[in-house]
């Protein structure tokens, strides 16, 4: 009996702890301040929070210049084609630890006809608490590369060759004349007002293309593997277990548009449904 | 030695039925949706509930099994053969934590086995996006370590509730889930008070461990281990107080 008694006495004793416990430190306060299990998952979202910046600007007349390649992470890149002949880049260095922000910066350099940034520096030579935003102005016609993992791509405009790495990032372009490359993976694609030969790649995303009328026309090959596929474009589909193939030609269907995807959505519209020839 | 390997063969005895089941269960299912999704009448996502099910399913029924297990030595009256037995509590508690364990260790295996065999070529594309075959085994052997260290940890507490439940005498079941709820909270409030004590233990590069990089560079994720080493602590203190009430307070009525 005398143990029962010291049993109950001890249940009792610890459930007044634990009421107090969580009516005294909240459930918010354990998450944000107390974690008895502590992840720390990086590269961790820098930019909104982060209190620490680091601007710099670098522009250059394109002269020999033809390619830009441009390699961020946590944070954004805005891009648009202008009349300018400048190539101007602002770049903007975040983190929320203002030691760690002085041992990175944002490195250009030029090889060939080929002028690069990215981040560059840390002690650790691992990027954490950092991040990077992008400003990009380039001049009409010039072949850009862009490579981002963890945040947005937006492109606005642009006349060139353009070629997009993505993961873990959305990508938005509203307007583009040229040629585009996407490879992304783990981020929605967001292709508006397209004018030219598009080639994508993606896996676990949501992928919406809306082509213009190009002279040429287009010649789609679609592939979606454990997928959907949408459309207005009359392709015709061939429709297997797991796998979607899908053919069609708009005008003379000289600007291949190809696209992989996996374990994703992809719709694609164009602004001329009567214009297709199947 | 000896008397607890036979304590373990016992315990591991007593459970090849349950397992058995489990197993055919879990491999019927898994046919069924295959031979659903090869006819056309299930879209292949309906592989993803063949492999959610018994992933969700397992932990809950391996919890309630390590109570049964406790339960059924009062029921069939064998506890009184345990308690006069020449061994320490630790070691029956201990034997038949492990046999929970190979429990779910043969039912991972079955788990895993019938998504390779039933739904592999389904899945092709993703093995495709994936680094290589030594990677996808070497990280589900570590998620598999840390889901038994995790499930360990779990049916420590569940034992702990039994032989509490068992010391109060009424309302058994109420008093063991309370129990249970108790030892959780308990462990993470200790592992933050010991927290300081352990700063100085570096943080675990989960990246490198999972070789996530390989996956994609960027990629960091880091394990503060300083609250978690308390919580260990007190687990392992908790199956000592569990076994130590087994053997000295327990009643063996009721």
């Amino acid at each position: 009996m005398k143990i029962r008694r010291i049993t109950l006495g001890v249940l009792i004793l610890l459930t007044v702890l634990f009421i107090a416990d969580v009516r005294v430190f909240r459930v918010d306060d354990y998450v944000n301040k107390q974690h008895s299990v502590h992840f720390q998952i990086g590269p961790r979202t820098v930019s909104p929070k982060a209190q620490f910046k680091k601007v710099t600007t670098f522009s250059h007349s394109q002269g020999e210049l033809t390619a830009l390649v441009v390699k961020g992470r946590m944070g954004t890149i805005d891009l648009r084609s202008t009349d300018s002949p400048e190539l101007t880049i602002h770049a903007t260095v975040v983190s929320t630890d203002e030691a760690e922000l002085e041992t990175w910066d944002v490195e250009e350099t030029t090889r060939n006809s080929e002028i690069r940034y990215e981040l560059a520096g840390g002690e650790s030579g691992v990027f954490q608490n950092i991040g990077v935003d992008y400003i990009v102005q380039v001049p009409q016609g010039m072949e850009v590369h862009i490579e981002q993992q963890f945040g947005e791509v937006n492109v606005e405009d642009f006349v060139g060759y353009l070629d997009v790495y993505t993961r873990f990032t959305n990508l938005t372009v509203q307007g583009l004349q040229g040629s585009v490359t996407v490879d992304n993976q783990f981020g929605d694609v967001n292709l508006q007002e397209i004018a030219g030969p598009l080639s994508l790649t993606d896996s676990y995303s949501t992928s919406n293309i809306h082509l213009m009328t190009i002279d040429g026309g287009y010649d789609f090959d679609v592939e979606v593997i454990n997928g959907s596929l949408k459309h207005n474009a009359g392709f015709q589909v061939d429709i297997q277990p797991n796998h979607v193939r899908a053919h069609g030609q708009w005008g003379e269907g000289v600007h291949p548009v190809v696209i992989r995807s996996s374990f994703g959505t992809v719709t694609v519209q164009t602004n001329k449904i009567s214009a297709i020839n199947d | 030695m000896t008397r607890f390997l036979r304590l373990l063969r016992k315990d591991l005895y007593a459970s090849r039925l349950p397992m058995g089941f489990l197993s055919g269960i879990t491999i019927g299912i898994m046919l069924f949706v295959r031979l659903r999704v090869s006819s056309g009448a299930w879209p292949v996502q309906a592989a993803v509930a063949a492999v959610a099910i018994p992933t969700f399913f397992l932990p809950l029924w391996l919890l309630w099994q390590s109570f049964q297990t406790l339960r059924i030595e009062w029921r069939e009256d064998t506890v009184y053969t345990l308690l006069v037995l020449p061994v320490p509590g630790w070691q029956v508690m201990l034997s038949k934590l492990l046999s929970i364990l190979a429990e779910y260790t043969v039912l991972f295996v079955v788990t895993v086995g019938g998504v390779l065999v039933f739904f592999s070529n389904l899945l092709q594309p993703m093995w495709e996006t994936l680094p290589g075959t030594s990677w996808v085994i070497w990280n589900g052997f570590i998620v598999y370590l840390g889901s038994l260290a995790a499930l360990a940890g779990f049916v420590i507490f569940v034992q702990l509730a039994f032989m509490v439940s068992k010391m109060i005498g009424k309302v058994q079941g109420l008093v063991a889930i309370w129990v249970w709820v108790l030892a959780t909270w308990f462990v993470s409030r200790v592992g933050i008070l010991l927290e300081p004590l352990f700063r100085w233990v570096p943080a675990l590069p989960v990246h490198e461990l999972f070789r996530l990089q390989e996956l994609d560079q960027g990629m960091i994720i880091q394990w503060n281990l300083a609250p978690q080493i308390g919580v260990w602590l007190a687990t392992l203190g908790l199956f000592y107080l569990t076994s130590y009430l087994f053997e000295h307070y327990v009643e063996i009525t009721g």
